[in-house]
């Protein structure tokens, strides 16, 4: 409380200062003269009847046919307005200039007179002094895209966004300038039309490689602009570290009426072309994989006489003489559509719009499919002319149905689609004449050898449902005291549930042991998961924004924000249900612990007092100091409270005299930031909270304390520098921007293992550092070719985090790993946080002499045949001692570029976007060049080691992998660099067409049509979950689909 | 107009008051951490404290089960077969290992500093509940230094060395260098003078972990000069009125005679005919168990044991076969069967139809899967114990009545054991209708003669207390006693075929005697 009052001292007497210094205002009442013309930016065309009018003595003037003007103003040091309809209408000090030449922008293209919005209001770019790109409306047209952020990938520096997967409804990894904690979060924070909301909360799933989204709130045709704030946003303090994404929706600036309606219809192409071996190359592979088990007494023609080609040999020769593509079996075309209609309308009192939208977008089969339906209402009700109400409503339904796609192999279609033999069938057949029957063919059953699950059932018969509801509903009101001093105030609610719910039949699928003794497997099994995330939030600001002597631009603003999240999830899981039509969760068997349940309670306030003081002398310099002091749940009492301080400059070169003569350079801008920032998003912090869990024992239920409380643990905290440099030439039809920042994440919380003595090893504390670099670079440009208009856009990101120390309690650690599935992880100094962490290989031993005394990974001695580890120490063996960095999935580059050419009124536009250097362990690859069990593999196996071929790639094949062949290795890291036709569209739009309506657009997108890439999995971006200790790992997921839409787009 | 203004100046202003007001409270910020509590909203009633008491004694859940696997490892109780692991068969080997995963010393650890976490909350119920009272204070103090004590003492005995946790948990400092106490009397010196304010004359609060038993184990374990010491304590735990009181409520109290592992439940029941205490909890037999650690998988802890022993399931390690002699050579008291019938064959291990030999002592029936308690006290332990100390308190005479047929049978009666509930003892071997041991003739006094008491002693621990984690720290014992490091090597390296396997365990374990410890990761 105390420190509360000395920080709104702190307050009053810089806010007093500031008024003292700017109110000796300049006093001139002499007029000068100026003339000057207005150019079309780009093709330099005069714009006649543009108006020009200075608002210090209301003068007013219009252009004639060349573009001249000539205006009468106080001095050369006033600010003009031009503006023109259909062009961005531009404000600018025209810097003692007596014959200027302004260039105005078309409305369709970019320009810097747009005005970026943050939580403290709206800006123009060409005012900002920290890093700010726009992605504005024709970003998001004609999209195909299921969810809006697949339409920002790539585009926006800085902005790195991997799609999860091709199944529409998927979430995307979102991070804003590189990783930037371990145990935090590393997403950047998300506005929508000023309340936050959270996209993070969701990271529980019960259906493998599926998270529900989040942005789904929000339908990619509802939106207006979004503002990507990268650095320095200080009035976020704790919440502030990754960066802002503040999504605009709201359209009701323009009182005019309008009603918009959007359809579109298509198709989605599987993408499944991995090769598989076919009926011929697998039988001798399966012949030669069951004599090298040793287990194997038996000869495997009278073990399993149906090998040998005879329809009579065998009552199962039906069932395994087939020559099935799996793959086509689970991919077919699937249909895409989507209505939308936006109706708008209203007067000076009040505005509204409604929206309203159903989409249904197929995965790469029929039983995939991701439905939506979203509502949206808001309008501005003018109260009295200084009191108005901004209320918005956001209404979000979708339903998926999808199917597991993640590392337990038995339920993923896609990678039980490769390792399923092409000699079965989706169906049964009658072992007497082959008859394909109606039961789908059974997996796993003692007469199949292969053990794979029937991909078929796992998209038929396996359902995996998620059904969501989210709204958000918030209030604005907004009163200015006087035409400087207003004050907002954001009161909203944001209510978001999802059930999702699986049921894996017994019949096709493979059983999975259930760790529970007696009861070595699963049968079938149901799970049903429901969560909750509710946020209450208020905002409030206090304005005050005055221009002293036409040159003096202040801006100031004071504010508070509080937040209340709440998450919950509850998840039902029970096992073996009387049969696969009974799926529901109390139907499991007689053995009440095959059902059990599990959930999540956390909560998260927040308190923030904020403050921004914007100053610029006649848009030339700039000076900003942004500020907070917050309180978050997050820290307990002694750590609640910190103060994040930001500092801004910037200076536009292209106003001073010296710049005057270069009249390429437009406009010339450099920029530079310091900035403080907090991470109060991490579970870690619940280990600054002294507490105790409830420990069942005997009945009875104890508090038991379950870790070491660190009492000093505290906000991990970020610190930025960004240089920029922003510059417009060539009648501003080239316009460049260039970012370079700095980041030192200090007090990075890290987990320790404390000596045993203190019985709980496990600790978290704030014992490392990390740096964030990175150099961003976007530009677009404009070519005028006849009569067409050929428009470039090119974003180039260049980033990496790196871990500067680590300050470990236990002085034999030097680094931390940290294991998923299958895969490891290593965060050392000096490199990535995450870093793949394995063995180095060599090829394969090609003798035993060669392989003489290495024992393997698994303590095994090594023969011919087996993998050549790197043997780090030197020492013969092959252990922890000799794992190192393998690999790296983070991206040296990434970007996108994109051509749009315009003629008339036909538009062709092509998206490609790219990611270079990252690399990719190919899990679903070690699974298909395992040669461990009989599954069926890649042709790649056939060119194993045996005796005969001992010059191969790959290890022989052993049955089980005695030899330990198969753990991570650099054998499955592959480079994931792609370069993608993002997007491709082409559009008429008509005239007017009679008196109601206003234009028609006619269009066909194709989306992820071609894919340049080595990677040799289904697709190089993908992404299992949303946390970095999740990148870069190819677990089987659906790879984006190849789409094609045509659509139409009617105004009246 | 000027309304509307009015109202907006309300809602405005009380909204901003409202937000400061509750924004800056502390309690604003107390946020719901899933299923956690935190210390000020637990320790208010005397309830409280036996629950808080109660998830110290829950945590030696985490260790009773490896050292079950680990003792009989280690000693001559169990060997590893096939499936074994490489921690087993480095355990079976008596190799120098850091990893041991079934035997975590932060585990005793964190009983440890549960306990110190409780201790000093317990004070603060004391005004707040007057149910709390200083008896109920005392007891719960006494009953948690006693598990902490005990856990000191196991873990030296395993170990080698502990080191004493500072009892303020929250001044912890990890940089500081641990201070170790490795030398045995100064332990026992330390855990005895801590107990011995607790020792109770009314005898009125008897802990989860027995005071008296434990002091006298650790006067037994001093040795030399504390032996009447060790037989006051250990009497004392076993006379009064308390002779059935446990603490808790273990699994196989469920075992009715109708079970079908009735035979299992006559390893800690007095056998039907000898009852002296008929009634208790309505199941017509006494159980000797004092301090156990339930297991039940309905509260999500499974005990590991018959995974790993039971030939049904993973069958990684097995009785050693010197010690299924030692069951089937024994010579019932009556009847012309041979074999200890109600401790070997079929109770304490069992064959499969192939013939597989395996550890039967945790098997009960499958409603009860997983859910075997283990034991850490029990009568027959505290009478062999007892036994040892009068053996070696020049009293070999009772101690033989005890190991052998008992109080009831012996004429005279020994003095001291005049009450109606020893008036009621069977001895050891007599509970299990076994032939009495004796000492030859030819063995008439001295040394020699306490020996082979002793010695009749420990194979009888062997027996009764076959696999539950007692083996290794008996030889260890004797061994240390007599300053024979052979009697342990013997013995352990006796269940190798194998005789190269036998002479580099008896490498691996040396005959310094300081060195018999697991080491210290």
């Amino acid at each position: 409380m105390t420190n509360y009052k000395q920080y709104v001292r702190i307050l009053i007497i810089l806010l007093v200062g500031i008024f003292s210094g700017v109110c000796s205002a300049f006093a001139q009442e002499s007029q000068v003269s100026l003339s000057g013309k207005i150019l079309e930016s780009g093709t330099g065309k005069a714009i006649e009847w543009c108006v020009v009018s200075v608002s210090s003595n209301s003068e007013s003037t219009i252009t004639d046919s060349a573009g001249y003007f000539t205006i009468k103003l106080p001095s050369l040091n006033e600010k003009i307005m031009v503006s023109y309809p259909g062009y961005f209408s531009t404000e600018l000090y025209i810097n003692s200039a007596e014959d200027i030449v302004i260039y105005l922008t078309q409305i369709t293209f970019k320009s810097d007179e747009e005005e970026y919005t943050s939580l403290i209001g709206t800006e123009k770019v060409k005012n900002a002094s920290n890093a700010v790109t726009l992605a504005s409306n024709a970003v998001f047209d004609n999209t195909s895209a299921s969810s809006f952020e697949q339409t920002l990938n790539g585009k926006i520096p800085g902005l790195h966004i991997i799609e999860h997967s091709g199944m529409p409804g998927h979430n995307s990894w979102i991070n804003l300038r590189g990783i930037s904690s371990i145990f935090g979060r590393s997403e950047p924070l998300v506005f929508i039309d000023g309340m936050i909301h959270e996209i993070n909360y969701s990271k529980n799933q019960i259906i493998e490689g599926h998270l529900l989204n989040p942005l789904d709130l929000v339908d990619v045709d509802d939106l207006v602009d979004i503002s990507v704030i990268k650095a320095g946003e200080g009035y976020l303090g704790s919440a502030g570290s990754n960066g802002v994404l503040n999504i605009n929706t709201e359209q009701n600036k323009v009182t005019s009426s309008a009603i918009i309606f959007k359809m579109y219809g298509g198709i989605a192409f599987p993408n499944l072309n991995q090769e598989v071996m076919d009926a011929d190359q697998f039988k001798p592979y399966f012949t030669d994989l069951y004599n090298s088990n040793p287990e194997n007494t038996i000869d495997i023609n009278s073990k399993y006489p149906w090998l040998n080609g005879d329809p009579s040999s065998s009552t199962d020769y039906y069932r395994f003489n087939n020559n099935t593509d799996w793959q086509k079996e689970i991919g077919s075309p699937a249909g895409l559509q989507k209505y939308y209609i936006f109706i708008k309308g209203g007067d000076d009192i009040a505005t509204y719009n409604i929206s309203s939208g159903y989409s249904r977008q197929g995965g790469a089969y029929d039983n995939w499919t991701a439905s939506r339906y979203n509502l949206r209402l808001n309008g501005i009700i003018n109260i009295t002319n200084k009191l108005s109400v901004v209320p918005n409503i956001k209404l979000a339904l979708s339903q998926n149905k999808l199917s597991n796609m993640g590392p337990t192999e038995e339920r993923n279609p896609i990678t039980s689609s490769l390792l399923k033999p092409a000699l079965m069938t989706p169906h049964s057949r009658s072992p007497i004449d082959g008859t394909y029957l109606f039961p789908y063919d059974d997996a796993g059953d003692p007469n199949d050898p292969f053990n794979v699950s029937n991909a078929a059932v796992l998209i038929d018969k396996a359902l995996g449902q998620t059904r969501d509801f989210q709204t958000v509903a918030s209030v604005k009101v907004g009163y200015a005291f006087t035409p400087d001093l207003s004050i907002a105030n954001l009161t909203g609610v944001s209510v978001n549930n999802d059930r999702q719910t699986i049921f894996i039949p017994n019949r096709g699928v493979v059983q999975l042991t259930t760790g529970i003794p007696n009861i070595d497997s699963a049968f079938n099994n149901s799970m049903d998961m429901t969560t909750e995330s509710r946020s209450f939030q208020n905002h409030t600001t206090l304005t005050f924004k005055k221009t002293y002597g036409y040159v003096h631009n202040v801006k100031l603003i004071g504010g508070l924000r509080v937040m209340n999240n709440q998450y919950k999830n509850n998840i039902g899981i029970s096992l073996n249900s009387p049969s696969d039509e009974i799926s529901s969760l109390g139907s499991s068997d007689e053995y009440w612990y095959l059902q059990s349940g599990s959930g999540e309670l956390s909560e998260l306030k927040w308190v923030s007092y904020f403050g921004d003081f914007n100053y610029n002398y006649q848009e030339k310099y700039y000076a900003r100091i942004s500020m907070s002091y917050d309180g978050s749940s997050s820290f307990n009492k002694e750590n609640r409270y910190n103060f994040y301080p930001s500092v801004f400059g910037a200076w536009r070169v292209s106003s001073e005299e010296f710049m005057k003569n270069i009249s390429w350079i437009n406009d010339l801008k450099v920029r530079g930031s310091y900035s403080q920032t907090g991470n109060m998003f991490s579970k870690a912090y619940i280990m600054s909270k002294d507490t105790y869990t409830g420990y069942r024992y005997d009945q009875i239920g104890t508090p038991i304390k379950d870790y070491i409380t660190n009492d000093e643990l505290a906000s991990e905290r970020k610190s930025t520098i960004n240089a920029g440099i922003d510059i417009s030439v060539g009648k501003k039809a080239y316009n460049f921007q260039i970012d370079y920042h700095h980041s030192v994440v200090n007090n990075l919380i890290i987990n320790q293992t404390l000596p045993y003595q203190y019985g709980y090893t496990d600790y978290l504390d704030n014992g490392g550092a990390m740096t964030i670099s990175g150099l961003e670079f976007g530009a677009n440009g404009r070519f005028y070719i006849g009569k067409a208009v050929l428009m470039l856009d090119a974003a180039v990101t260049y980033q990496g985090s790196k871990i500067k120390s680590f300050d470990f309690i236990n002085s034999n650690t030097e680094f931390l790993t940290r294991q998923v599935e299958g895969a490891e992880y290593i965060a050392s100094v000096n490199n990535p946080v995450n870093a793949f962490y394995g063995y180095k290989t060599n090829g394969v031993y090609n003798s035993d002499a060669e392989a003489n005394g290495i024992v393997g990974p698994n303590g095994k001695a090594m023969g011919a045949g087996d993998v050549v580890f790197v043997d780090m120490d030197g020492n013969n063996i092959i252990n922890e001692k000799d794992k190192q960095i393998i690999g790296n999935p983070n991206p040296d580059l990434f970007g996108s570029f994109t051509a749009a050419l315009g003629i008339k009124r036909f538009e062709v536009s092509a998206v490609f976007n790219y990611s270079i250097g990252n690399e990719m362990f190919n899990y679903v690859r070690s699974r298909t060049t395992a040669m461990d069990s009989y599954a069926s593999q890649s042709p790649d196996v056939l060119d194993r080691w045996t005796p005969t071929n001992i010059d191969a790639e790959l290890p022989k094949a052993t049955w089980g992998d005695p030899n330990g062949n198969n753990v991570f290795s650099d054998r499955w890291i592959e480079d994931a660099s792609f370069l993608r036709l993002k997007q491709l569209m082409v559009s008429y739009t008509t005239p007017n067409i009679g008196s109601f309506n206003k234009e028609t657009k006619f269009y066909i997108t194709g989306t992820n049509l071609l894919t340049f890439t080595k990677y040799s999995g289904n697709d190089p971006e993908t992404m299992y979950q949303s946390s970095p200790y999740y990148m870069g790992i190819d677990y089987g997921k659906l790879p984006l689909a190849p789409t094609v839409i045509i659509g139409i787009q009617f105004s009246l | 107009m000027n309304k509307m203004k009015y109202i907006f100046g309300i809602i405005g202003c009380s909204a901003l008051i409202t937000s400061l007001f509750s924004s800056c409270s502390d309690d604003f910020f107390e946020a719901q951490m899933d299923d956690r509590i935190s210390p000020h909203q637990h320790y208010n009633t005397k309830i409280d404290a036996e629950l808080s008491q109660l998830a110290c004694y829950a945590l030696l859940a985490n260790v009773a089960e490896g050292m079950v696997l680990v003792d009989g490892l280690r000693s001559d109780q169990l060997d590893v077969t096939a499936n074994a692991d490489n921690d087993m068969i480095a355990l079976n080997r008596h190799e120098k290992s850091n990893s041991n995963t079934y035997l975590d010393p932060s585990d005793f650890y964190k009983i440890i500093l549960n306990v110190n976490e409780v201790l000093p909350n317990l004070q603060n119920i004391l005004g707040k509940d007057r149910d709390f009272d200083s008896v109920a204070f005392k007891g719960a103090q006494g009953s948690l230094i006693t598990l902490r004590s005990w856990t000191y003492y196991t873990l030296f005995k395993l170990y080698g060395k502990v080191s004493f946790m500072p009892t303020d948990i929250n001044t912890l400092d990890f940089s500081a260098a641990p201070v170790y106490i490795t030398d045995k009397n100064t332990l026992i010196d330390t855990l005895v003078n801590e107990l011995l304010p607790f020792y109770d004359s009314l005898d009125i609060n008897r802990y989860p972990i027995d005071l008296y038993a434990l002091i006298g184990e650790l006067y037994l374990d001093k040795g030399e000069g504390y032996y009447a010491e060790a037989v006051k304590y250990l009497k004392l735990s076993l006379d009064g009125q308390h002779y059935n009181k446990t603490g808790l409520k273990g699994e196989f109290m469920m075992l009715t005679a109708a079970s079908d592992k009735d035979d299992w439940a006559k390893i800690f029941v007095e056998p039907l005919q000898n009852q002296f205490n008929v009634g208790i909890e309505g199941l017509g037999y006494n159980l000797t168990a004092r301090t156990y650690v339930p297991y039940s998988i309905e509260s999500g802890h499974k005990n590991n044991i018959e995974e790993w022993m039971h030939v049904d399931f993973n069958y990684m390690v097995k009785p050693t076969a010197a010690l299924i002699d030692s069951f089937n050579n024994q010579k019932p008291a009556a009847g012309t069967a041979i074999g200890d019938l109600y401790r070997g064959y079929k109770v304490s291990f069992d064959s499969s139809a192939s013939g597989e030999v395996y550890v039967n002592k945790y098997s009960l029936p499958t409603q009860y899967l997983n859910s075997a308690d283990i034991i850490i006290y029990r009568d027959s332990d505290l009478q062999l114990m007892l036994a040892e100390a009068l053996n070696r308190s020049g009293q070999s005479s009772v101690a033989l009545i005890l190991l052998n047929t008992g109080v009831k049978n012996a004429t005279p009666k020994p003095p001291g054991y005049s009450t109606t509930m020893w008036g009621r003892n069977l001895g050891v071997r007599g509970r299990v209708i076994l032939n009495p041991n004796g000492v030859p003739v030819t063995i008439v006094s001295g040394d020699p003669y306490v020996e082979y008491v002793e010695d009749l002693i420990m194979n009888e621990r062997a027996l009764e207390l076959a696999f539950e984690g007692k083996r290794w720290f008996d030889l260890k014992r004797i061994a240390e006693r007599r300053s024979d490091p052979a009697y342990l090597l013997d013995r352990v390296c006796g269940k190798f075929d194998n005789p190269a396997d036998s002479i580099e365990v008896r490498n691996n374990i040396g005959s310094d005697m300081t060195k018999w410890y697991i080491s210290l990761p």
